[in-house]
């Protein structure tokens, strides 16, 4: 797989990328972007233009230009200096998201190659097969905002050969050069067609065409000996390991035992949507490590850095801290969570860089498909419904009973957040029928006015049953002396009231006269 | 094939006229028979075509179209007093759908869930871990609290979790309800809606919309405002499960029953042929006259 526009994309990422520049990589001219991409733009090293796309390259900026030249073309072109930090940290990025394909990941330690080689013989089943996986390379490499040509081969170096081919304007329009091989005897044609110019880091590919040599086809029908002599044995190594007559060794990429990766949001972000359109790429990053480690996360922080307003303040940041009840690997779900996290967010100052951590993660394999599927009782559903809605409301806010063995029915009435484990199952008092408990409760019991010796909640309630004594609660210093009723109103709605017995002190220290004072405390609902 | 369709021209000739005759009776059975999907609205809706959750009331059952609880829809609750015996009225439902396994959310009660009281029903109660409870944060405005409670019904509702859903919205938008019904259609899960009295002239997307209201001695009268069959006036008075504590004769002078209320009509001998509309449905001739005027 390879970027062909890494330089700048790692200055400009583009999102949200539309479907219509994949097939024309040298002229992304869509009307959707609205970011550079339509401007022409070159980026400079060095004073020398490494790369311009597509608007520029019509005004006339070719490979090598000095910046003066460029200005003098046009003063219109946007010259950006380029930086190989942020070109190593996207190829990092784009490693640690192909981890989710596959282990094998391996970045072509060639200099200016912005390649990353993949081995998916184990992947080519469980990704749909060939094309398929093709397919979702693609896709997921262009939601990091970068653009990628596939190639695939039966050997690495085959398939970087052909990945880099880049696609050739001819007379009848937009040529794509065929980049995938399946059989090795279809690899075997395509790599004896392809063009020296792929030798460039090896030989001079000009040399070559002087020798009478247009492709590796050629190349290889020379004397072994005489090109060892006078190329030296790299070159032949090389071509050897891309026809598969020798074995290649590689230096797998290795995913970092901790995530923490940061990124610099390409503007000044006030904005929900541009924080997460950034947030992206390191949620996809971070899918892919999570991938290579066989887990998921329970807890991460997304961390904005705000732009400082003046020099020698230090750049503050907010943290945005996300806890999962369910470990999750899955993009999406992870950037849906983070959305109702950001929508709380004020933003006092705009977004200059995003930082994402990993604090927690679970090991987590995914759910194999099982093959009569459950409707609705997904538990992996029910996880991020959860999620979400803890997300959005609290964790105090979505909650499942855990009730206590308690006489006073306020605390027996516990509900706990739905990530806390659940209570062992209390043993049901076998024997006659418990006691008759009302379905509401009221949040603290109201007291009644008492009316000729009855109670009124806006009506005189009747008594339905014999007192309920319940006496607890002096051990922890919530003393409750109270006798439980069940009444009813004359018109028909049944209440749970209580009467505190006399003869102790209220909890302001008074005597209570010796009254019987009634409250409400339920409702037969 | 013909002989049907050849009397149907009969049967339209015959529909201004209160038709009496043996023979359109028999032509009708006959189209019916013919025809499963025929619903007639004079009749309730059939039991078989509307996927529907067990009352666990008999009198209730016979009275609702299908014969249960709506699944994949809205039902419209209208309490005239909240606590009036709403969740005891849908406890046997709530039982039945937690035995085979579905979750039932509760979505902004008024009043705090009694856990025990939920766990200890009458014979078995619910099992704890299928019951979920959502509530608004307590430190937002009345608006986003019921924005924020919509969006939870909402995303409770997408995902199918649950196979019962309880909201308490009380000053929600038709639109909102709208939303709501449209997405239960999606699913198989019975939502309920718990709304207050004053709301029932608003007008409704629910399939089914009743009006709560307790009645001395444990019973319930249940009013029919919607439903996909012919018109009840006379509410059901049905008696609740649960109470067992209380003695069902005390002599008090509150369990008297309630006087003046019609005794339960049998809905089966509904009438074949008439529909009767009640005054709701006559037609404003003075609001026409006074446009044309």
């Amino acid at each position: 797989m390879h970027l062909p526009r890494l330089p700048l994309d790692a200055l400009q990422p583009n999102w949200p990328e539309p479907a219509g520049a994949v097939s024309q990589p040298p002229s992304p001219s869509s009307p959707v972007t609205g970011t550079l991409h339509q401007l022409p733009v070159a980026v400079l090293e060095r004073e020398r233009v490494v790369l311009a796309n597509g608007p520029a390259v019509a005004l006339g900026v070719g490979y090598g230009m000095r910046r003066g030249g460029v200005q003098a073309l046009s003063a219109d072109v946007v010259q950006l200096e380029r930086d190989l930090v942020a070109e190593a940290a996207l190829m990092t990025s784009v490693a640690l998201t192909l981890l989710h394909f596959t282990p094998g990941v391996t970045i072509d330690p060639e200099p200016e190659s912005a390649t990353v080689m993949l081995d998916v013989t184990a992947s080519l089943r469980l990704f749909g097969g060939h094309r398929a996986l093709c397919r979702a390379v693609r896709a997921r490499v262009r939601q990091l905002g970068t653009f990628a040509q596939v190639g695939s081969g039966t050997t690495a170096q085959g398939a970087a050969w052909l990945a880099r081919q880049p696609v050739r304007k001819t007379a009848r329009g937009i040529v794509r050069p065929a980049r995938r091989a399946v059989q090795p005897a279809r690899m075997l044609r395509l790599l004896d067609r392809l063009p020296v110019d792929c030798l460039h880091a090896l030989a001079d590919p000009e040399w070559l065409e002087g020798i009478g040599c247009r492709t590796l086809g050629q190349v290889r029908a020379l004397p072994r000996a005489g090109l060892s002599r006078r190329l030296g044995t790299g070159l032949l190594a090389r071509l050897d390991e891309a026809y598969d007559q020798t074995p290649t060794g590689f230096v797998w990429f290795e995913a970092p035992p901790t995530f923490a990766q940061r990124m610099d949001l390409p503007g000044r972000i006030e904005s929900v949507d541009g924080v997460l359109a950034g947030a992206q790429r390191l949620l996809l990053a971070l899918s892919g490590w999570l991938a290579a480690q066989q887990a998921g996360v329970t807890r991460c922080v997304l961390v904005l850095e705000h732009e400082r307003y003046r020099l020698g303040e230090q750049m503050d940041t907010t943290p945005v801290t996300l806890a999962l009840a369910q470990p999750s690997r899955d993009a999406a779900h992870l950037s849906r969570l983070f959305r109702e996290k950001l929508d709380k967010v004020h933003f006092h100052a705009p977004v200059g860089g995003l930082g994402l951590r990993v604090e927690t993660m679970e090991t987590c394999v995914p759910q194999s498909d099982a093959l009569f599927p459950d409707p609705g009782a997904e538990p992996a559903e029910l996880g991020r419904l959860i999620d979400t809605l803890v997300a959005r409301l609290g964790r105090d806010n979505v909650l499942q009973p855990h009730p206590l063995a308690d006489h006073r029915p306020e605390s027996a009435n516990r509900w706990c957040p739905v990530d806390e484990p659940p209570a062992r199952p209390s043993a049901r008092a076998s024997g006659p029928l418990p006691p008759e408990r009302p379905l509401w409760l009221l949040e603290s019991p109201r007291a009644l006015r008492v009316e000729k010796h009855r109670p009124v909640y806006q009506g005189p309630l009747v008594m339905l049953t014999r007192p309920e004594r319940i006496e607890a609660g002096w051990w922890d210093g919530g003393l409750a002396t109270r006798d439980y009723f069940i009444a009813e109103r004359e018109d028909g709605l049944r209440c749970w009231v209580y009467r505190e017995r006399p003869g102790r002190p209220t909890r302001d220290g008074q005597e209570d006269g010796g009254e019987y004072r009634w409250f409400l405390h339920g409702l037969f609902a | 094939m013909a002989a049907p369709l050849q009397e149907q021209p009969s049967l339209l000739a015959a529909d201004p006229v209160p038709p009496s005759s043996s023979v359109h009776r028999q032509s009708v059975r006959e189209l019916e028979h013919r025809y499963p999907g025929l619903w007639r609205a004079g009749q309730l809706g059939h039991a078989g075509r509307l996927p529907v959750c067990p009352t666990g009331y008999d009198a209730l059952t016979a009275e609702l179209p299908g014969g249960g609880w709506p699944a994949g829809a809205v039902t419209e609750l209208l309490l005239a007093q909240e606590g009036a015996g709403e969740l005891r009225l849908l406890m046997p439902a709530l039982r039945t759908l937690a035995e085979s396994g579905r979750r039932i959310g509760f979505v902004n009660p008024p009043y705090l869930p009694n856990a025990a009281g939920l766990a200890s029903g009458l014979a078995e109660g619910l099992p704890a871990r299928h019951l979920y409870w959502v509530r608004p944060t307590t430190g937002a405005t009345m608006a986003a609290q019921r924005t924020d409670m919509l969006w939870a019904a909402e995303q409770m509702l997408r995902s199918q979790a649950f196979g019962a859903l309880l909201v308490w919205l009380a000053g929600a938008r038709p639109e909102a309800l709208r939303r709501l019904q449209v997405l239960a259609q999606a699913g198989d899960t019975v939502v309920w809606v718990l709304r207050p009295m004053r709301v029932l002239h608003e007008s409704s997307p629910a399939v089914l919309r009743l009006a709560l209201s307790p009645q001395p001695g444990n019973l319930m009268s249940i009013v029919f405002h919607k439903r996909r069959g012919p018109v009840r006036d006379t509410p059901l008075l049905l008696p609740l499960e649960g109470m067992a504590h209380v003695p069902q004769r005390t002599g008090l002078p509150a369990v008297v029953p309630a006087p003046a209320v019609p005794s339960v009509v049998p809905s089966h001998v509904v009438a074949d042929d008439v529909l009767d509309r009640g005054a709701s449905a006559a037609p404003a001739a003075g609001r026409a006259a006074a446009e044309l005027a």
